[in-house]
């Protein structure tokens, strides 16, 4: 059926196709709705109205969706920046990786929840919380990406370096960072969703202002349409997030 | 003539291998000088060339000399697969603008000079991978049997292309090949590996 379809119509279909889906969902939804109460299930009208004046609210953007963002990104950059260098000590000494292996696996291992709650726990249930919550369960997702990447340089073109004395800058551009970009680019793309999540989640659990407490407190409110409207702004970044990151390791395939 | 590497009672012996690649090997290469390496296959030939390199440390015996600018050929061509021919070329020398396009007319890669390296033929990634070696302006050339996938008309080019600078710039030049025919200087002097 595939074959049969011309190449440079094949994205229009699948467009198409994706229109279609989404207009069943919120079909079925606007049926959904009409046999439960706008408290329980909100019609789609509803939620677009609720968008709107989200949208719209300045006060929403400065407290809640900036602060939210901002305490996502300072998470995921403390996880590279300090994964990063993990990774690289770890890839040249197996031992300080066996060393460093403990403290990963629990790291790894720890749900988000159990780990949001002991955070809010030991620190101030502040931002810097959130920041240290979300550094905390991306920090191995960055060590073990960098090590990956290295280990995936390839030898022959390492030693052609080494004979022909390439500086450090051009190694990096065209012999190391295309290596790393394999492990490395994947991660970042899990990693920054994450970071909004799990930022949400501690948000929500330690009532700091920001989307995961407009979150509580819609549902506290009964807000359901808020609620809903909450939920689709936070899959619009979600997916924002994801359709850039796309974009560039798109350009950045060879 | 200056010396370019001196190797006194070497020896190389790999992790995980029972007998030493080289052993009690001393040798000396000056500027200007031939050398082919002989020997059976695992006799070290490649190993000698990688300690000339720089790519070995001996495992006992000591190196008085290393050569500082290097051009090596390897048995693979080893292009950034990504980069264009010139791209690659222009990696090791930035500078070489009018030498790299008067070697690319001579070997015949005109034509591709602006292809990615990952769309060339081994005949013309070894070409490629010999302009390279030259254009460092080396002080020893390293001939891994870099040139396999040549034909005898490209290899004639590729040959006196090689002779040419040898001649002009007086670099070193060690080879291996296992084809007696497809040697740079037939005639010079050889060491012969292994048993």
């Amino acid at each position: 059926m595939q074959h049969a379809i011309p190449p440079m119509m094949r994205p229009m279909i699948r467009m198409a196709a994706f229109g279609a889906g989404l207009a069943g969902l919120v079909a079925l939804w606007a049926f959904a709705a009409q046999q439960n109460l706008p408290a329980i299930l909100p019609g789609p009208l509803a939620v677009a109205r609720a968008l709107l004046d989200l949208v719209q609210d300045a006060a929403f953007w400065r407290d809640a969706l900036l602060p939210s963002l901002g305490r996502a990104a300072a998470g995921l950059g403390l996880a590279k920046a300090l994964g990063a260098p993990l990774g690289l000590v770890g890839w040249h000494l197996p031992l300080v990786s066996a060393c460093l292996a403990p403290a990963r696996l629990i790291l790894m291992g720890v749900p988000a929840p159990v780990l949001a709650i002991l955070c809010i726990l030991w620190f101030d249930g502040g931002p810097i919380t959130i920041v240290l919550c979300v550094c905390a369960l991306l920090l191995p997702v960055f060590q073990i990406a960098v090590a990956e990447g290295l280990s995936a340089i390839d030898p022959q073109l390492a030693e052609m370096a080494r004979v022909f004395r390439l500086p450090l800058r051009r190694c990096l551009r065209w012999i190391i960072w295309p290596a790393l970009w394999t492990a490395l680019g994947p991660a970042l793309r899990v990693a920054m969703a994450n970071a909004l999540r799990v930022s949400l989640l501690t948000e929500l659990l330690s009532g700091t202002p920001g989307l995961g407490a407009e979150v509580q407190a819609a549902q506290s409110w009964l807000q359901t349409d808020r609620l809903f409207a909450l939920v689709l702004v936070i899959l619009a970044l979600i997916g924002l997030i994801e359709a850039a990151l796309s974009a560039i390791a798109g350009r950045r395939r060879p | 003539m200056s010396v370019l590497f001196h190797a006194d009672r070497v020896a190389l012996q790999y992790r995980g291998r029972s007998a030493p690649t080289l052993l009690d090997l001393t040798l000396m290469i000056r500027q200007g000088e031939t050398l082919r390496l002989d020997g059976p296959s695992g006799a070290g030939k490649t190993s000698l060339l990688r300690l000339i390199a720089g790519l070995e440390r001996p495992t006992s015996g000591r190196l008085h000399h290393l050569p500082q600018r290097i051009g090596m050929c390897f048995a693979e061509a080893r292009l950034i697969p990504q980069l264009s021919v010139t791209g690659n070329l222009q990696l090791v020398a930035p500078r070489a603008g009018a030498m790299m396009e008067d070697m690319l007319q001579a070997l015949g890669l005109g034509d591709v000079q602006g292809s990615p390296a990952q769309s060339l033929s081994k005949g013309q990634a070894q070409r490629v991978a010999l302009i390279r070696a030259l254009l460092v302006r080396p002080d020893i050339l390293l001939l891994d049997e870099g040139f396999g996938g040549l034909d005898p008309r490209t290899w004639q080019l590729a040959r006196d292309l090689i002779r040419k600078h040898h001649n002009q710039t007086g670099f070193a030049v060690v080879e291996i090949s296992h084809d007696p025919a497809r040697l740079v200087v037939p005639d010079g002097p050889c060491l012969r590996l292994g048993p």
